[in-house]
């Protein structure tokens, strides 16, 4: 065994950390047992962590200033994003004439989704049983019919029933390439739409709405959620620039089912 | 509260509607948080700063909470990241702040301390003082590691880094911190010497919950890998 000079502290902290290849840790072990200086160094290093332990064992609670401001901060944050979402939700509810949708040619290809916004608006209880809600099924069908793939087994029927347990629609995520890009600090997957309408899907409480935020179109930026629509999932796409909302079917997320002014 | 649900139901709450949820859990967390920002900004008004900006973009970013971690490992994760960007964006801003560090940190750990006893108060300055001479990545993982307890596996999920990186860190970090924690040293075994024989026994009030070194080095050394 080739003796070595003395270790250095890396060399006997990457040891003591496992970090070091076998062959150069049985060399510096070997020396180790031999050198009083550099066992005082692996002392050294050992009491290192237990002084560094021993602090972060004490107690450093957040200032209450801190945490004052930092709990105004979050409530603002949460009452100004469920704020932006109420008027759009509100205005879906309740289904006003008609504005064209033909911009959504183009803009429904590409649901564009950023998730500046938070949480979900759970208000609302879903269905409602109100007149609005039996005229836009009509139009849903209507639409629907037109454009939406092969129903999922399962999700057709069930879907109409709210809260029932056959109401676990199987989602198809949408496709990989969707042109989604980003206007905010974070890009909504695909894959993230269809786990928040999963979570809708197989949600047993009075869940509307998930995975709310903004949204870029073609047209400027919006809002975007993914709600339940007639029981089932389905995206929800405002447009404060034409104060126009659209329903999108959450499986393709391009086919139209709804769309009103608000 | 006798039913307290745990950290996921209190965001899948949040991020179903419930106003409340996300402050509740904040609280749960928010001690915890704050010590690894102020340790690892060394900056009072740095580590309220960059905890805000974390936390309120959590609280926005919910959706983007996968499940494959804790949820207070994500918490950890964009506090931290919050950090490490103030810090850069601090040293791109004062190229000459070095001469200012150990004051401001004496001055922050003499704030912090000043409820607790003297001894306590000296080690917090102490440590502190030396944090500040490693690099933030250094600092980081050994925040994490030795001052927090978090397993190395973990402290690797909230830096977003391999655990081989969180060790390698640790190991540099603490060499650094040999000669610049001697001083405390020579103290702690003189107050050890009154009960041991002058043999290195770890005696930190705690022992890290990931002991990062033992004296038995023969028995470490078999499993290591590389």
């Amino acid at each position: 065994m080739t003796p070595i000079e003395h270790a250095s502290a890396e060399q006997v902290a990457d040891l003591l950390e496992g970090n070091l290849p076998a062959a150069k840790a049985m060399r510096i072990n070997a020396h180790l047992t031999g050198c009083g200086d550099c066992r005082d160094l692996r002392d050294a290093l050992v009491d290192v962590a237990a002084v560094l332990g021993a602090e972060g064992a004490s107690a450093q609670p957040m200032p209450s200033d801190v945490a004052a401001s930092l709990h105004e901060a979050i409530a603002a944050a949460n009452a100004e994003t469920r704020e932006s979402f109420v008027e759009v939700v509100g205005a879906v509810r309740r289904p006003s004439p008609r504005t064209p949708w033909t911009w959504l040619a183009g803009a429904a290809a590409a649901v564009v989704v950023v998730a500046a916004g938070v949480a979900g608006v759970r208000a609302l209880p879903q269905g409602g049983g109100s007149a609005d809600s039996a005229a836009s099924e009509s139009q849903v069908q209507g639409r629907a019919a037109a454009g939406t793939p092969t129903p999922v087994p399962g999700s057709g029927a069930a879907a109409q029933h709210r809260g029932s347990s056959q109401s676990r629609a199987t989602l198809t995520p949408l496709p990989s390439s969707t042109p989604f890009s980003a206007v905010g600090p974070e890009v909504v997957r695909p894959d993230s739409v269809a786990a928040a309408a999963r979570r809708l899907s197989t949600s047993s409480n009075d869940t509307w709405a998930s995975l709310h935020g903004r949204c870029a179109t073609p047209l400027g930026s919006g809002h975007f959620a993914v709600v339940q629509w007639l029981g089932r999932p389905a995206v929800l796409d405002a447009e404060p620039g034409t104060r126009t909302a659209t329903i999108l079917d959450c499986r393709t997320a391009r086919t139209v089912l709804y769309t009103t002014g608000y | 509260m006798s039913d307290a649900p745990d950290d996921a139901a209190l965001l899948q709450a949040h991020i179903d509607g419930d106003r409340n949820a996300f402050a509740v859990l904040v609280r749960r967390h928010q001690d915890r948080l704050w010590a690894v920002a102020v340790r690892t900004t060394g900056d009072r008004e740095e580590a309220a700063d960059a905890l805000q900006d974390a936390l309120l973009s959590a609280c926005r970013r919910a959706e983007s909470f996968r499940g494959d971690a804790q949820v207070s490992t994500w918490l950890h994760r964009i506090v931290v990241n919050a950090c490490l960007d103030r810090l850069r964006r601090r040293r791109s801003r004062l190229t000459e702040s070095l001469p200012d560090e150990p004051d401001r940190l004496a001055d922050l750990a003499d704030r912090a301390g000043r409820d607790d006893i003297t001894e306590v108060s000296e080690r917090r300055t102490d440590v502190m003082a030396a944090l500040a001479q490693l690099s933030e990545e250094q600092r980081t993982a050994l925040v994490l590691v030795d001052m927090e307890g978090y397993p190395v596996d973990e402290a690797a999920a909230i830096i977003g880094c391999a655990a081989g990186t969180v060790k390698s860190r640790c190991a540099r970090g603490r060499a650094k911190l040999v000669p610049l924690l001697a001083q405390y040293r020579r103290n702690h075994h003189e107050r050890a010497d009154v009960q041991a024989d002058g043999s290195a026994q770890p005696v930190g009030e705690r022992v890290p919950a990931n002991p990062p070194a033992e004296p038995d080095i023969s028995a470490r050394d078999t499993g290591s890998p590389q």
